[in-house]
């Protein structure tokens, strides 16, 4: 993934905010970045432009040489759907459904997963986390930390190659942090590049760059 | 995505507050349209049940001191417009020992007067169109029990009045028109032969078309009559117009009702939808779920609307003796209209779509990250 000279300026009723300014950089495979930076630097904004999910003012985007600046709504979904995993500090995780059943949601759009496997994937994705007992509770009965890994097996559900977090561990102890992180270091290792927004200064003992932005631009 | 898929989805948060509270909404707004759908329907039947009843084409035509032979009549019948000119009454009421009660006979002077339900139209002398179901004099009396010729098949049996017996050759269909007076059709010689046919004050004169009353009206009074009367057009669409009034107003008050409660839902969701959206769904799916589940929903409050909806309407109609004579003088079928229920739920969903399009597209076209932060 490659981001050229991407600016992100928030407009609001009387007020301009340039959140992101001229960021460059190049993401790989196998290896597990850090963001860090001040609270209002632009972090959840860079990390949402890489994740498809907000737009960007102006600058060039490409995923597997794929420049996705012109792409529709829908496409962006498919693109999202392909090629990234999003974990958020609050988790999101659907109260209504079992452990499992969050993770299995995103299978359904998904049409290279049959519809029998989709049970036993999910399964497979929050035993691999250590979360075989947890697999019929739902979210309520869960700690934070069960429930944030219940979130990244979701993110994991369609096997992207991206996996971005937005302060995963904001909501969690320093024993649940540690556990997160070694399994987004964990990922990393099997090839898919990793990206997290933390405060944390834990990171650096897990993440292979570390990446300081400061009002809205990137120090590399 | 199949439906299996969009049903998975939605059955685990079917039973969500947020639902609960849209059922109740949902609920009391169908049962509203529908009540008052039928109030529309029953001030339009009346209003035009009213212009399209037989005796609003009749003009009278008053004799006072005017000899009536066969040849004015004819010269009245020769005229434009006219079907028929008559001098015989309209009914005549007459007692049968059969049943201790007054039967209505009227002669059929034109076929258009009556439908025939069953069995066919009068061919021969003492022969008899009635009613397929006979009513008790008394509205009062329970209706069911107090069949006037026992028995469901009223073709065939006879009617013995004034010594003559007439034989039943077809019925038209009552139960519509619940008419206590249990008006029998014979033929016109038939009619004319029974004490009392004829009117000596009256003329009947049946005109084609409401509107060409007056003309016929103006043409008859140079015949050299001076009153006429029924020649002046009085229809009044006043009730049809409030039926129309409070109908539309329901309608919009329903919709403000029902697309606030979905908004709410909306909101409450977004980050269900947001997630969804993070994961690949695109808008029209999640459109499509909303949608699927509110569907559910507005059936399942219709169908419970018309239930109680049918059951108190059933009550108060068979029950309160006021709406049977509402049923006779307006001859209207105070039987529930299915095809007003199905408007009425065609309706609700053209109005359930309408409002989850609009607030889904509102909703979701904005910013992922934005609907996330939202809550
Ligand atoms: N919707 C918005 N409208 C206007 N300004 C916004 C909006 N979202 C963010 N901003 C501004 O953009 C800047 C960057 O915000 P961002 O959320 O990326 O910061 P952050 O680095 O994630 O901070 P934190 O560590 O507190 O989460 C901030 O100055 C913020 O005020
Ligand atoms: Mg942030």
């Amino acid at each position: 993934m490659n981001i050229e000279n991407v600016c992100k300026v928030y407009k609001t009723k009387n007020d301009e905010v340039k959140a992101l300014d001229n960021v460059s950089y190049e993401f790989k495979p196998r290896k597990l970045y850090a963001i860090m930076g001040h609270s209002g630097s632009g972090k959840s904004t860079l990390i949402s432009i890489l994740g498809l999910i907000e737009n960007y003012t102006s600058g060039k985007i490409t995923i597997n040489n794929e420049d996705i600046s012109k792409l529709k709504d829908n496409d962006l979904s498919d693109l999202r759907m392909k090629y990234i995993g999003f974990v958020f500090q609050d988790f999101y995780l659907d109260e209504h459904l079992k452990a499992y059943e969050n993770v299995m949601l995103p299978m359904l759009i998904n049409k290279n997963i049959k519809k029998s496997e989709r049970k036993e994937k999910a399964i497979k994705l929050l035993t691999e986390l250590g979360l075989s007992e947890r697999i019929n509770h739902y979210p309520k009965e869960m700690s934070g930390g069960e429930q944030q890994r219940v979130a990244i097996a979701r993110s994991l559900a369609n096997d992207p190659e991206i996996i971005l977090a937005d302060e995963p561990t904001g909501n969690l102890d320093e024993t649940n942090e540690k556990l997160v992180f070694e399994t987004l270091k964990d990922l990393a290792k099997n090839g898919k590049c990793v990206i997290v927004v933390t405060h944390s200064e834990e990171i650096k003992n897990y993440a292979d760059e570390v990446l300081k932005i400061n009002k809205g631009v990137l120090e590399v | 995505m199949n439906i299996k898929d969009y049903l998975w989805i939605l059955k685990s948060r079917f039973f969500e507050k947020r639902n609960i509270v849209l059922l109740i909404v949902l609920f009391f707004t169908f049962l509203a349209i529908l009540i008052t759908l039928t109030f529309f329907y029953i001030t339009n039947y009346i209003t035009h049940n009213n212009l399209s009843s037989p005796l609003s084409l009749n003009i009278y035509v008053y004799v006072e001191d005017q000899i009536i032979n066969d040849e004015l009549i004819k010269e009245m019948e020769a005229t434009n417009h006219v079907i028929y000119a008559t001098n015989l009454k309209s009914s005549l009421s007459i007692f049968n020992p059969q049943s201790q009660e007054n039967i209505e006979l009227k002669p059929l002077l034109d076929e258009a007067e009556t439908t025939i339900k069953k069995g066919r139209i009068i061919e021969n002398s003492l022969e008899a169109i009635c009613p397929n179901k006979f009513y008790p004099d008394d509205f009062r009396d329970t209706l069911n029990s107090n069949n006037y010729i026992k028995g469901n098949k009223v073709i065939g049996k006879t009617l013995n009045i004034n010594n003559q017996t007439f034989k039943i050759v077809g019925t038209y269909d009552a139960k519509k028109i619940r008419n206590s007076a249990n008006e029998c059709y014979i033929s016109e010689n038939d009619f004319k032969s029974l004490p009392n046919a004829i009117d000596t004050d009256i003329l009947t004169v049946k005109v084609d078309k409401i509107e060409n009353r007056r003309e016929v009206a103006r043409e008859i009074s140079k015949l050299g009559f001076e009153r006429i009367e029924g020649n002046i057009i009085d229809t009044n669409y006043n009730l049809m117009y409030t039926g129309l009034l409070i109908s539309l107003v329901v309608l919009i008050i329903s919709f403000a009702l029902i697309y606030n409660f979905i908004k709410k839902k909306i909101r409450y969701r977004l980050t269900t939808y947001g997630i969804l959206k993070v994961s690949g769904y695109q808008n029209k799916e999640i459109f499509k779920i909303d949608l699927l589940e509110n569907i559910i929903l507005s059936t399942i409050c219709f169908l419970a609307a018309l239930l109680i909806f049918i059951l108190v309407y059933t009550l108060i109609i068979n029950n309160l003796t006021i709406f049977d004579d509402m049923i006779y003088t307006n001859q209207i079928d105070l039987n529930i209209n299915y095809f007003y229920v199905l408007l009425s739920y065609v309706i609700c969903i053209i109005m359930i779509v309408i409002a989850t399009k609009y607030l889904t597209s509102k909703f979701l076209n904005v910013s992922i990250h934005h609907m996330l932060k939202e809550e």
